[in-house]
């Protein structure tokens, strides 16, 4: 089981990149079941923002977008009071955001890695268990 | 192949069913159960291949038509960039 975060997720309906098609392979890995991919809710949301905000695409493409990620199965975490409040204080001491080190807190607790493309953050933590998505490969 | 004996609970009317259908087709009962559960795995195992396709098929059509309205565009890149202006 492997955490992603909302900048794998965007990855996998954006065209033609190569790290596009590593995060393809994850998606694969994960529906064929054998590498499952585990996420919070509030994924959705981030990536939904960035592509309503960020990326100039049509109202169809942002809602099939969406569609597809919620159609890809992926098993949901459920934050706990403990989860958030750890977020938070790792967040003050790494200045980062808490939703960006909240993905870092479900990898630490269930002992899995997580993937992002977020190289600063990967940088400014330091955390062992967290990958970018061409070191992960 | 290895093979162990177990006991399992079954309902009446699903024991008669399966009797029935072994002396219809001359088997035993216990040659019925396996095939019902070898089956069953494989509509199964059939259900997600099928399932698996299907996402697929609609990221790379959701990728092609994405294509042509974003050239270029890493979405990442404008993701993570939203995330430092909060």
């Amino acid at each position: 089981m492997i955490v992603i975060d909302a900048s794998i997720a965007i990855k996998m309906v954006e065209p033609t990149e190569k790290e596009s098609d590593i995060a393809k392979s994850i998606l694969l890995s994960h529906l064929e079941k054998k590498q499952q991919i585990i996420v919070p809710k509030f994924l959705f949301i981030e990536v939904a923002n960035a592509l309503a905000t960020k990326i100039k695409l049509t109202k169809k493409s942002i809602k099939e977008s969406l569609q597809f990620l919620y159609n890809s199965d992926f098993l949901l975490y459920e934050l706990t009071e403990p989860d958030l409040i750890k977020a938070s204080m790792l967040a003050k001491s790494y200045k980062t955001s808490v939703y960006d080190m909240i993905y870092a807190v479900i990898a630490k607790n269930k002992k899995i890695k997580l993937i992002t493309a977020d190289d600063r953050f990967v940088k400014k933590v330091g955390f062992p268990f967290v990958r970018t998505l061409t070191h992960y490969t | 192949m290895n093979w162990v004996t177990t006991n399992i609970r079954l309902p009446d009317d699903l024991y008669m069913d399966l009797k029935m259908k072994a002396a219809r087709e001359r088997k035993s009962i216990a040659a019925v159960i396996r095939e019902r559960l070898s089956s069953h795995e494989k509509d199964k195992e059939k259900a997600q291949e099928d399932r698996t396709k299907k996402i697929l098929k609609q990221m790379r059509e959701l990728r092609k038509r994405i294509a042509k309205e974003n050239p270029g565009i890493d979405f990442a890149k404008a993701l993570i960039e939203m995330r430092y202006e909060q």
